[in-house]
């Protein structure tokens, strides 16, 4: 069981309510950034990108990649461990410290 | 006040650590490109599908000596926010094109207009899964 919050989360498509993107994006922030405990008073945010397969891929460094980039050692291997959250929806926990991609 | 959900001018345009100001237009795209296949006796498409996508942006400026001063191949994170129609709070769209590589820059004026400048931007996915845009609110 993971006591910290997940680093990154990847949420289904379909999640998305709203008629307008604006309501779009609010509608998976409203779940994102309570999980991956986004300050939004200290200036950080969620980013959402899309993914194949109708997901989201969500974590709060729009850099952040969701395997080791192609140059690493550890290329194509992922850099979290996902754990199925029960509602559809991924929790994903760093491996190992980031390596900003 | 409640977000219009509508969206009208730019700021916060940057990449890198060069801000762009005076900005007129800013595109981002995700970059999707469909292959199609066919065989045999086919005559229409049997499969239309999404193999790739390069998202791209570009930027057009009146201040030209900014842009301008920026080489290709020059690769930064490129971001710009998309303002509310009012103002309101909470209404803003921030995008975010990680490894975002400058094409090229070219400038334009006519006479008696004032001049402008377009930078064009194309990305590169760092593990070749990653989307390179984002986008939250700001």
């Amino acid at each position: 069981m993971d006591r910290r919050p997940p680093d990154a989360l990847l949420l289904p498509e379909a999640w998305k309510r709203g008629e307008t993107q604006i309501e779009r994006i609010d509608s998976i922030l409203a779940i994102a950034e309570p999980l991956l405990q986004v300050d939004r008073s200290k200036g950080q945010r969620a980013y959402i990108r899309r993914r194949e397969g109708g997901w989201l891929f969500v974590t709060a460094d729009p850099l952040d990649t969701e395997n080791y980039p192609c140059w690493h050692s550890k290329a194509e291997q992922p850099r979290y461990r996902w754990v199925l959250a029960g509602d559809s929806s991924k929790h994903g926990f760093l491996v190992e410290e980031p390596n900003h991609a | 006040m409640a977000a219009t959900k509508l969206q009208s001018n730019w700021s916060g345009v940057s990449h890198g650590t060069t801000a762009i100001t005076r900005v007129t237009q800013v595109n981002f795209s995700q970059g999707g490109s469909l292959a199609t296949f066919s065989g045999d006796g086919d005559i229409y498409p049997t499969v239309v599908v999404n193999l790739k996508n390069q998202p791209t942006a570009t930027v057009t400026s009146a201040d030209t000596a900014t842009l301008m001063g920026i080489a290709p191949g020059s690769t930064a994170t490129f971001s710009a926010t998309h303002k509310d129609a009012k103002a309101a709070t909470g209404g803003d769209i921030l995008y975010v094109l990680a490894n975002a590589v400058v094409e090229n820059v070219q400038t334009t004026g006519g006479h008696g207009q004032f001049g402008s400048a377009t930078m064009s931007l194309l990305s590169f996915s760092s593990d070749g899964t990653t989307s390179p845009l984002s986008f939250t609110r700001a």
